[in-house]
């Protein structure tokens, strides 16, 4: 819009030489200044920002702080020296009484989170105070396996990206929390819903789908970032004539669950998207789905412009026992026996660690991380587990390590380039798996049975461990009592940021597991902490209980 | 999860210890799905006006023809125009919005629902003289109203989204706006100006403000943050951020550009 033909217009509306009506205000006269005052542009996101996200360590640019997800803050002002200084700087409480499960991100001191309910709040990240919020609207009744959840947003230009509990997938802007574009991903009556941030890549949205204890047929989705348009979608189980089909028992294919329900990775270099699969359906009787269930409990790699799977490894072939392999592959490289290689880091559900070549997706080796009665071990030529008999859910209950809930889970790993070690909050507890009749049904669970703990969840060790991400030993461990689900931040400063289930922050040397710092935030973690820069200071954020918290040293003299 | 989020509305309202309200939470005809408006007399509707002009004129207009609120007297409502979509947003809210519930017993939102309905019983809408396409070009041309204003996704962010503003506000309050637009700003408009230690000066749209910071829009559309120990003054004057119209369109121009906004409806 030009101002041509404008002469005679009223002043004050241009904004590039803006004066009041009132030229008798405090400044009017001094217009000039508005230049001089240095104003950091809001100049929004662009996707070459997004890919050198490593340049701008002050920000957190995306669910997993950068594309190869390693949960890496490159800040250092805070360090093994005075991490015992943290101060509490801001609380933000939010106004929900869903769990709080959100990654915020920080572009040039706004902060974006999110609440279960998919309520955004923009917020300065200094003081915690309020921008602007945005609310969606629900529906009364949803069918949702654990709840609400929202875990975060993605960002491109000045555009948020939401997914939401009722499957839209939004687009908002970011300055003012305005909707944009309104995209219908699933539905949600059938037990379709979204849980997880987007990711971004060039100019599409990506985005996964939950669902995977209502029968559905998971698939990845690309929207179009301007116009939200589907550009692909790409099932996670192959239909009929397509490779793998051959692996449900007959029509079990169509509901066989396999969801997306967790944010992926990217390698740039590689242009492959990485992102991992859920349970097959029913999750419990997999009697009625012989084979392997291919890509059930699998990571897939993706050409993002077109949704072609390009390679598949899956961890648990024929998974009876609800362990989907949700968690965040962290992409890194390093030389393994002998040769530079671009790797693939995955601590799975199942109790196992694996280390896969990225590119090719190659078998490299797996290692237990986590107490586990399962399987004898995984075959190290093929990656396939060699099962222990009789441990399938059955009408008595069987008894199996790990839980339902798993060794590890969707709540992150971090990887720190300086240690060269990968940390993992892990569980070596037990379950009681039973086994019944599954009836699809459609918006109904479909699940064939259910879990019992075997014992007060507090008798089993949850700790975050450290592993040699090439060898897959232990380097130390850090117990967590009662336990922890929370995900975790690796720092430049040497440290280890991570929370428990009670209400617990703090922060380990990261070489050896030592308690550095902790304080009481009087409700559950179950986020990740993010770091950030704001005001010139280093700044961490954890989101417990209802609120979110914000710690930096104490401010300089 | 259910029993969480009722358990936790039982605390808030005995928080609160209003016995209406603890009724209302609850409400019967909430949870039986009531879908038509039970009350509907003439005395319902004199009811229905004595708690609208309590609890509802502050943003609605004494009158229903709106003011920081949607006019309410079209018939039609965006949140869904049924007797049961009316009930629940009276009762409970609209999330998103600045419509807050009024929690009172099931009869007295019944009531405010039939003097609603009352509101639009001449046709609802209003006869607007002016050429909306005229108006639509004055809009796009000589007011640079987009610069500030957006439509349908596009225009500035600094003054109100103008996209369903036709839904929003009667042709009056329109009118009123674009002649003296310091009459009337919405709460989230507020002109706020602060200087910098280094003399520099920012202005913008408040969006909080405590003893110890303050933050704004400003109106290059930056979200900005300062610490008041930043700032040797703050200035909030009794200003729109947009200029008086009304020597600038007059007559036949008003009418047009009146009649476009009211045109503005969402897609």
């Amino acid at each position: 819009m030009t101002n041509t033909g404008c002469a005679g217009a009223p002043a004050g509306i241009r904004r590039e030489a803006p004066v009041l009506r009132k030229p008798t205000l405090l400044f009017a006269a001094l217009p000039l200044l508005f230049v001089a005052l240095g104003v950091s542009a809001q100049d929004g996101v662009s996707y070459e920002r997004l890919l050198a996200a490593s340049d701008e360590p002050g920000n957190w640019l995306m669910y997993s702080g950068e594309f190869n997800s390693q949960r890496f803050s490159r800040l250092d002002e805070i360090d093994r020296s005075n991490a015992a200084k943290l101060q509490l700087r801001w609380v933000h409480q939010m106004r929900t009484l869903g769990r709080l499960e959100t990654t915020p991100l920080v572009i040039d001191e706004v902060m974006y989170a999110t609440t279960a309910d998919n309520v955004i709040v923009a917020l300065d990240a200094r003081t915690g105070r309020r921008y602007w919020s945005y609310a969606h609207e629900l529906p009364d009744q949803l069918a949702l396996c654990c709840g609400k959840q929202n875990r975060g947003v993605a960002i491109r230009g000045d555009r948020l990206y939401m997914g939401t509990v009722d499957a839209h997938l939004l687009a908002l802007d970011a300055k003012t929390g305005a909707v944009i574009w309104d995209a219908e991903v699933g539905n949600p009556r059938t037990g379709q819903s979204i849980t997880a941030a987007p990711m971004v890549i060039r100019d599409l949205v990506i985005t996964g789908i939950g669902g995977g204890e209502y029968g559905i047929r998971g698939f990845l989705d690309a929207y179009d970032a301007d116009t939200g348009e589907l550009r692909w979608r790409t099932h996670t189980i192959p239909g009929p004539g397509e490779p793998g089909n051959e692996t449900w028992e007959g029509d079990s294919w169509k509901t066989g669950g396999a969801p997306t329900w967790m944010t992926g990775s990217y390698d740039p270099d590689l242009d492959l998207l990485y992102w991992g699969t859920g349970n097959p359906g029913p999750d419990w009787n997999g009697e009625v789905r012989e084979g392997d269930n291919l890509h059930s409990d699998s990571v897939l790699a993706i050409r993002p412009d077109t949704g072609e799977i390009v390679w598949t490894f899956q961890f648990t072939p024929h998974d009876v026992h609800d362990w989907d392999a949700c968690q965040v592959p962290i992409l890194f490289d390093a030389e393994y026996q002998g040769e530079q290689r671009k790797l693939m880091a995955f601590a799975n559900r199942n109790a196992f660690f694996y280390l896969l070549d990225r590119e090719t997706g190659e078998f490299l080796f797996a290692r237990e991380f986590a107490r586990q009665t399962w399987a004898e071990g995984i075959d190290q030529e093929t990656g396939r587990p060699i099962r222990v008999p009789n441990m399938f859910p059955s009408e008595e209950g069987t008894l199996v390590a790990p839980t339902i809930g798993g060794a590890a889970n969707w709540f992150s790993p971090t990887y720190s380039p300086d240690t060269g070690l990968f940390y993992i909050q892990a569980y070596d507890a037990e379950m009681l798996y039973y086994m019944a009749e599954a009836e699809y049904e459609e918006g109904e669970l479909f699940v064939g049975g259910y879990g019992k703990p075997a014992g007060p969840g507090d008798q089993y060790v949850s700790a975050v461990r450290a592993l040699d991400p090439l060898t897959g030993d232990r380097v130390w461990e850090y117990q967590v009592q009662p336990r922890s689900t929370s995900g975790l931040l690796a720092t430049k400063g040497g440290l280890v940021f991570g929370g428990s289930v009670a209400g617990i922050f703090y922060a380990l040397d990261a070489g050896t597991g030592e308690e550095l710092w902790h304080r009481r935030l009087g409700g559950n973690v179950y986020a990740a902490p993010i770091s950030y820069e704001a005001g010139g200071q280093q700044h961490v954020t954890i989101a417990a209980g209802r609120a979110l918290f914000t710690f930096a040293l104490p401010e300089p003299e | 999860m259910s029993l969480l989020a009722a358990s936790a509305l039982l605390a808030s309202v005995t928080f609160w210890s209003h016995p209406a309200a603890a009724q209302n939470v609850l409400s019967k005809a909430l949870q039986d799905r009531v879908q038509e408006n039970p009350h509907t007399t003439e005395a319902d509707v004199a009811a229905g006006a004595k708690v609208f002009r309590r609890s509802c004129s502050l943003c609605h207009g004494a009158d229903g023809t709106g003011g920081d609120g949607p006019d309410l007297t079209r018939g039609v409502f965006r949140h869904g125009s049924s007797d049961a979509a009316l009930f629940r947003n009276i009762l409970t809210g609209i999330p998103n919005s600045g419509m807050g519930g009024i929690y009172q017993p099931d009869k007295s939102i019944w009531q405010v629902v039939s003097y609603v309905r009352s509101l639009s019983r001449g046709g609802g809408e209003e006869e607007v003289p002016g050429d909306p396409r005229r108006g639509g070009m004055l809009y796009r041309s000589r007011g640079s109203c987009s610069d500030c204003h957006r439509l349908n996704g596009s225009g500035g962010r600094l003054g109100p989204d103008l996209s369903d503003l036709g839904w929003r506000r009667a042709p009056d309050h329109i009118r009123a706006s674009i002649v003296e637009p310091a009459e009337s700003i919405d709460g989230g408009y507020r002109t706020v100006e602060v200087r910098t230690e280094s003399g520099g000066i920012v202005r913008g749209v408040l969006r909080n403000e405590d003893r110890f910071s303050i933050q704004l829009f400003d109106e290059f559309e930056n979200l900005r943050s300062f610490q008041k120990t930043e700032l040797t003054a703050i200035d909030k004057p009794e200003e729109s951020l947009m200029p008086p119209l009304g020597s600038f369109f007059r007559g036949r121009d008003l009418d047009d550009l009146v009649a476009y906004l009211y045109s503005l409806r969402p897609e």
